[in-house]
């Protein structure tokens, strides 16, 4: 059977792909909705509990910033997700399945997104809380109604690139039962020896990640009036 | 009104206190522009800060309509704050607004409708006189438009004192004067009472009423901005009544308010020396309505600086001789 010829028969492709390619878009979709909810917050609170910050707290801003984000991000994600087969279990009563696998990506995802996120606020000029603060613009207006839309452009970078990285990680995460395209190459490609397979998925992936890339400049641009 | 009393403000840095605002008083009535000058390291950013209440001053008192602003709880504080509107050096406009919605936003964190927010944005819009630019993003304009959207988002609350932060340090000078004149005018319109941080001598020559010299966190010459020229030797009528060119080689200066028809003195000074000083350099500027001139005289040859300014006394001049 030539190379070309199982591009249309062999059954990997034909029938696995499909699905494996959905189970991938799920686990990176479950993971990407909970890591904005939970890595945007969190990275506010890290800019607001700074020294300097709106609500500065030493305390909070260390365990938050220098424990929880950096151990974190400090751990590669091949570990933490076997590391975390055990909280997933007690989360969603099982460690198989894309559901499953979003567990260990949410938790490698949200302090790598938090870190954007703080960046992102960061640059906004200071001058334009300053404003906020002289025309009676409580904390919570100044974030949300200020810092948060000024900063806009750089939050749907920054949620972009995560994203990009989640789907990185997702192959890995398809390896210990997660399934998608990682699962699909490792089997396949990897194990029968099925190079076709495997380019395949490759081929799957990296169009991934330009369709991702390119929606997510392109709502970036449109939010950016500077 | 705005009232400031023994306004202090000191930094810790590295175990070492530094006083930026040493005790600062002022006091700026309705319909009144006051400038505070000062050089660099002066105090200035500091002052604004503490008047905003963007620092917490240490110790002193930010009247506005008889409130304090700096011993006022946070939730009355929002709500006092709305009397006191601040213009920024670089407007610092929320780019991603659009100009009404800029205009708009203190209406909107005060909980006004949307119908109320647009109405009352367009209006302000006009009175800059940029009504045309409502739908555009502070990106697309120039400067001088900037500055002035910042301005009508400061009187969006209506506010009884205008607080203006180097207003025109970062323009050219003829947007400068078209700031300063809208300032001027709003002013007249309003009966507002603002308050102008700069160190542009000229934005006090233009529009202020009254000055101060701010300096090393004091205020070291103050007043109505006629009497504050007309101090011979202070600081500030050195500055306001600059002398241009070179004027090295002169021996005395002249001081007075022209229509105090002095002017003449010189002929008699003349006819009583026998010889003419020399004008090495002079200036003629308009302050709060009044004229002023400054001469720097060189005397004539066998003439002593001090016999000159004797003779010019005489005359009816108000005379010094130059400190060297
Ligand atoms: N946050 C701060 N911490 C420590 N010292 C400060 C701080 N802000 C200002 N200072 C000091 O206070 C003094 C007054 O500074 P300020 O910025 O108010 O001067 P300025 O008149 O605005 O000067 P410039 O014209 O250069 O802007 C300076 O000695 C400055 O170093
Ligand atoms: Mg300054």
């Amino acid at each position: 059977m030539s190379w070309i010829d199982s591009l249309v028969s062999n059954p990997a492709i034909t029938e696995a792909l499909g699905p494996a390619a959905l189970e991938t878009v799920q686990m990176v979709g479950i993971s990407t909705v909970f890591t904005v909810l939970l890595g945007l917050p969190l990275g506010v609170a890290m800019v607001v509990t700074a020294r300097g910050g709106m609500a500065e707290n030493r305390a909070v801003n260390v365990v938050l910033s220098g424990v929880i984000v950096n151990i974190t991000r400090s751990i590669p994600y091949a570990i933490l997700m076997l590391a975390l087969i055990p909280v997933t279990r007690a989360l969603v009563g099982t460690s198989i399945g894309p559901i499953a696998a979003s567990v260990s990506l949410t938790v490698a995802a949200v302090p790598f997104f938090a870190r954007l996120v703080e960046t992102a606020l960061r640059e906004v000029d200071p001058g334009k809380a300053d404003a906020a603060h002289a025309m009676g613009s409580t904390r919570r207006q100044t974030i949300t109604r200020v810092l948060l839309p000024e900063a806009l452009p750089s939050l749907i970078a920054g949620a972009t690139t995560t994203v990009v990285t989640l789907i990185g990680y997702s192959a890995m995460a398809g390896l210990v039962g997660g399934g998608g395209l990682g699962r699909l190459a490792y089997n396949y490609g990897y194990q029968r020896y099925q190079p076709e397979v495997m380019v395949v998925v490759l081929v799957v992936l990296v169009l991934l990640v330009q369709a991702v890339q390119a929606v997510g400049d392109a709502l970036a641009r449109r939010a950016d009036h500077r | 009104m705005i009232t400031v009393t023994h306004l202090a403000k000191v930094y810790r840095q590295a175990g070492r206190d530094i006083h930026a605002l040493a005790g600062v008083s002022l006091d700026v009535p309705a319909g009144t522009v006051h400038g505070v000058i000062g050089p660099s390291g002066a105090g200035k950013s500091t002052l604004v800060r503490c008047l905003a209440l963007l620092d917490h001053p240490t110790s002193g008192t930010v009247e506005i309509d008889g409130v304090d602003l700096a011993s006022v709880p946070a939730a009355q504080l929002r709500r006092a704050r709305r009397r006191l509107g601040v213009v920024f050096q670089h407007a610092n406009l929320f780019d991603s607004r659009t100009v009404l919605d800029n205009v708009a936003y203190p209406l909107e964190i005060a909980g006004a409708g949307r119908r109320e927010r647009r109405a009352r944005a367009l209006e302000l819009l006009g009175l800059v006189g940029l009504a045309d630019a409502a739908g555009a993003y502070p990106a697309q304009l120039s400067g001088g438009q900037r500055q002035r959207v910042g301005i009508a988002r400061a009187l969006a609350t209506d506010p009884d004192v205008l607080l203006c932060d180097e207003p025109t340090s970062a323009l050219d000078p003829r947007t400068t004067d078209e700031i300063l004149d809208l300032i001027a005018g709003l002013k007249e319109r309003l009966g507002l009472a603002v308050l102008v941080i700069t160190h542009e001598m000229s934005v006090v020559t233009r529009i202020c009423d009254a000055v101060s010299l701010l300096d090393a966190g004091r205020i070291v010459e103050s007043g109505a901005i006629a009497d504050v020229v007309a101090d011979f030797g202070s600081r500030l009528s050195e500055a306001l009544l600059a002398l241009p060119g070179d004027h090295a080689g002169g021996d005395v200066d002249v001081l007075d308010a022209v229509d105090d028809a002095r002017v003449p003195a010189l002929d008699q000074v003349a006819a009583a020396l026998g010889a003419g000083p020399r004008i090495v350099s002079g200036t003629v500027e308009a302050f709060g309505g009044v004229t002023f001139h400054r001469l720097r005289l060189a005397a004539p040859p066998g003439v002593t600086p001090d016999a000159l300014v004797r003779a010019l006394v005489d005359a009816g001049a108000r005379a010094q001789e130059v400190a060297r």
